[in-house]
């Protein structure tokens, strides 16, 4: 049982490192080659916007910023608990 | 309850099963394993529960009142003043000496320190109530209190640092409960429930590290909004998030110690032996602890007057005020802590421990009222503030003691775990 | 190098291509270097105190055009300047807003004036205001003509405003217990100053003390007073700079503490001392978890050896 249970347990975290690297990878792909998309996609979440008065920037920024805390947040269990678990012999 | 303690054998409740074998069920648990008849007996020969039924019958109607007719009914509050003891006591009093739970947390499960064990639970307990019950006195304080989830679901302003505190107190409040749960778990007889959460033990942990040091950090960044409004002395833009962090950490270890005290003077027979033997040392521990936060807290403080240039400050009234309160809140502790952890002197750790929880507070009474619009003029709260403020303290000792009665906090479950 | 710099630019602009993404990252530059245009179209009032007679008639059409209630003293009743609110535990001894009136106008006798001098007070809509930014259900924004207006809808009621606006402006219906609200000037923003006219206040004004135009030109004016009559102004613009700059700004005749300003409000944004803690947050919040764990592993070496090793004979 506990196995079976460890065994789902590894499926899930390697599935959603290879969901977060591929996710970098493409973010890294797009900005190098500057692709279309990237800056469109800048665009469209306000990463590439005028601001007029710092208080509106702050309210953007730290939007983002604890986007990107809480992102990593669910990330780091997941990738601790695939860091602590060695390859089965 | 110590008249039932001394002549029947099955009470204080230790384990899911009686003497003779059968189990206690939950009902019987709550009770203490006494009587209906009994348990009101003991309720009512408590001289603490006569106070506690007065303060409930002058509280509660101006509670009610406060709720159909509005805050202006029963506070002080104006548009010079828009918080006034609710949050200055209620919150920010409140908030930083829970800051326990961490603490012990950390020492226990990070480090590895099995032998603060005993304590460990009392401290959780600490932190989950003292959060659970300065969100309550927010609630008292709101305008709109119905409307508390908007922060998170509805509109949210990120930049600002009440954002922060909300998201903060919303989710360590979350990661409190679990800690504390595996000793209902226990009691409960769920063990399955206990063995899962004890496997997220250190994630836990961790992110009550986290939410810790912002959270009390953003109480204090709070007042860097009134840079013109609060005494120079008491605001320091640059650190203050630091003071109120550094400054909870003695303050947290320092309310266990007190609560411990009282729990050994008053409620020793719910302790085991191990609890009892073990708490002079450990109230040594957590001091010693303590005294490294104060010592950082004076020097950090003196820091921010130099950082601001401050210092022809001190020469005024308000100077002196300021050298007061960090002479009789913080110094003169330390002394005594310093002193009486080198004699071994749990008595005068314990007294040293009490006047630090009372400085805390009256450190952020300052800071929220005394010293906050000190052009102006002084505010004093109303006395249905005061009543209400009462009450809800007095709601807070009720349902600590309500838990610690039966919950092992402070004794060991004897059945399986 | 320098050519370097601009080749690296250059490089940058044509890699994104697009003189519209370039010209944002420029504008993005100068954000980092913390300075925001601030709506440069956006109106603001010049409040004159030596044009000020105390006729109150700014507070009556406040009064009408927001639907406030009806006050105790008619607007016609100069009693209400000499009125003193005493102490007495709460309330202050001057007039100010409250939550009936958005606006009031105040009486000083200053020593040395042969007559008594008036002061309007009103929210100064400030170009980065402090409510807005200490608001955590965003409930208040700066509309690009000036305003900054409030939404009572979603509002909770935490009053941390009124704890942050440097000039003690937004006021808190503390008396209904099931609607309560801010209650504050909001620059006639929906009734008039979207269209492009002037507040209710600064329309009624018959001496001419309130005038309305764009910010940048009322500066300009402000100045020109100035310079051309030193002696009966002093050399001061309150709002300038004040709180960071607002939309209202004040010339007087004599000191500006004398007639009720706050000369102490600080000569930058409330933000600025925010700021400081905001950029702590994401690094505490980011580095504690492996930081801790990483302590958790330094302190507990042999017990999570034996864990470890446990686990594997389990697998």
């Amino acid at each position: 049982m506990k196995q079976v249970v460890n065994n789902q347990k590894g499926l899930i975290s390697f599935i959603l490192m290879v969901q977060i690297t591929l996710a970098f990878g493409m973010m890294l792909f797009g900005f190098i080659f500057q692709a279309e998309w990237a800056k469109n996609f800048m665009v469209g979440v306000g990463m590439i916007k005028p601001m007029h008065t710092q208080v509106d920037y702050y309210t953007y920024i730290k939007g983002i910023e604890y986007l990107m805390c809480v992102y990593y947040f669910m990330t780091f269990p997941v990738f601790y608990m695939f860091l602590s678990k060695k390859k089965k012999k | 309850m110590k008249l039932f303690t001394n002549n029947k054998q099955e009470v204080p409740i230790v384990d899911h099963c009686k003497p003779d074998g059968s189990k206690w069920s939950i009902t019987e648990k709550l009770l203490l394993g006494l009587s209906f008849q009994d348990y009101k007996k003991q309720f009512f020969r408590n001289p603490f529960n006569w106070a506690f039924i007065i303060i409930f019958l002058i509280g509660t109607p101006i509670l009610i009142e406060r709720y159909l007719f509005g805050l202006g009914t029963v506070t002080h509050s104006s548009s010079d003043y828009p918080w006034g003891l609710f949050l200055g006591f209620g919150l920010f009093g409140m908030v930083p000496l829970s800051a326990s739970g961490f603490m012990l947390g950390t020492t226990v499960e990070l480090f590895g320190r099995k032998d603060f064990h005993p304590i460990e639970r009392l401290a959780l307990l600490n932190g989950l109530l003292g959060y659970f019950f300065a969100v309550l006195f927010l609630m008292v304080d709101l305008g709109m209190p119905w409307r508390l989830p908007y922060p998170m679901f509805v509109s949210l302003g990120p930049a600002a640092v009440l954002f922060l505190v909300a998201w903060h107190v919303a989710t360590y409040l979350s990661v409190q409960v679990a800690e504390v749960l595996p000793s209902f778990f226990e009691w409960l007889g769920w063990l399955k429930g206990k063995r899962a959460i004890r496997s997220m033990v250190l994630g836990l942990t961790v992110s009550g590290i986290i939410l810790s040091t912002l959270h009390q950090g953003a109480l204090g960044a709070l007042f860097t909004y009134a840079p013109g409004k609060l005494h120079p002395l008491w605001l320091s833009a640059n650190f203050q998030w630091i003071h109120f962090f550094c400054s909870s950490i003695f303050g947290g270890l320092c309310m266990v110690i007190v609560v411990s005290t009282l729990i050994k003077k008053f409620m020793a027979w719910r302790c085991d032996d191990h609890f009892l033997e073990t708490l002079d040392n450990l109230s040594l521990g957590l001091a010693k602890g303590a005294t490294l936060a104060m010592i950082t807290y004076i020097v950090i403080k003196f820091v921010a007057i130099a950082h601001d240039k401050e210092w022809a400050y001190l020469l005024t009234g308000w100077g002196q005020y300021y050298l007061l309160e960090i002479t009789v809140a913080v110094v003169l502790p330390l002394i005594l802590c310093v002193w009486a952890i080198r004699n071994d002197n749990a008595t005068v750790v314990r007294f040293a421990a009490l006047i630090v929880v009372l400085g805390i507070i009256w450190n952020r009474l300052n800071t929220a009222l005394i010293c906050y619009n000190w052009h102006l003029y002084q505010e004093i709260p109303h006395w249905k503030e005061v009543a209400i403020t009462v009450l809800v303290y007095s709601s807070y000792i009720i349902t600590y003691r309500f838990i610690l009665y039966r919950l092992p906090i402070v004794y060991e479950w004897k059945g399986e775990k | 190098m320098k050519n370097k710099i601009i080749n690296r630019r250059n490089f940058i602009k044509g890699g994104l291509g697009g003189a519209v993404v370039a010209s944002q990252l420029k504008g993005k530059e100068s954000q980092a270097a913390g300075a925001f245009d601030h709506y440069p179209d956006s109106m603001g009032v010049l409040v004159d105190v030596t044009r000020c007679v105390g006729c109150r008639s700014c507070e009556a059409a406040c009064n009408q055009e927001q639907g406030l209630p009806e006050p105790e003293k008619p607007f016609n009743d100069y009693s209400v300047f000499d009125e003193v609110h005493p102490h007495g535990g709460h309330g202050r001894e001057e007039r100010r807003t409250t939550e009936y009136n958005y606006t009031i106008v105040n009486k000083y006798n200053v020593p040395g004036v042969d007559h008594p001098l008036f002061r309007k007070i009103q929210c100064n809509h400030c170009l980065e205001p402090a409510c807005l930014t200490s608001c955590f259900v965003n409930a208040y924004s700066k509309t690009p003509e000036g305003a900054v207006v409030y939404d009572p809808t979603v509002c909770v009621g935490c009053r941390t405003c009124m704890i942050a606006c440097p000039f003690y402006v937004p006021t808190f219906k503390y008396g209904s217990a099931f609607k309560p609200r801010i209650m504050k000037c909001v620059f006639c923003h929906e009734t008039r100053l979207k269209e492009g006219r002037p507040p209710a206040c600064v329309e009624i004004c018959p001496q001419e003390a309130l005038t309305f135009g764009k910010r940048t030109d009322l500066l300009e004016m402000a100045k020109s007073r100035i310079r051309s009559n030193p002696d009966k102004y002093v050399d001061h613009i309150y709002g300038e700079k004040e709180a960071g700059g607002t939309a209202w700004l004040y010339l007087s005749p004599v000191e500006f503490d004398k007639v009720g300003f706050d000369v102490h409000v600080p000569h930058e944004p409330v933000i600025n001392f925010v700021r400081d803690f905001l950029s702590i947050v994401p690094m505490v919040l980011l580095i504690w978890p492996a930081l801790f764990t990483g302590f958790h592993l330094l302190s507990n070496r042999k017990d999570a050896k034996s864990q470890h090793d446990e686990d594997n004979q389990e697998v």
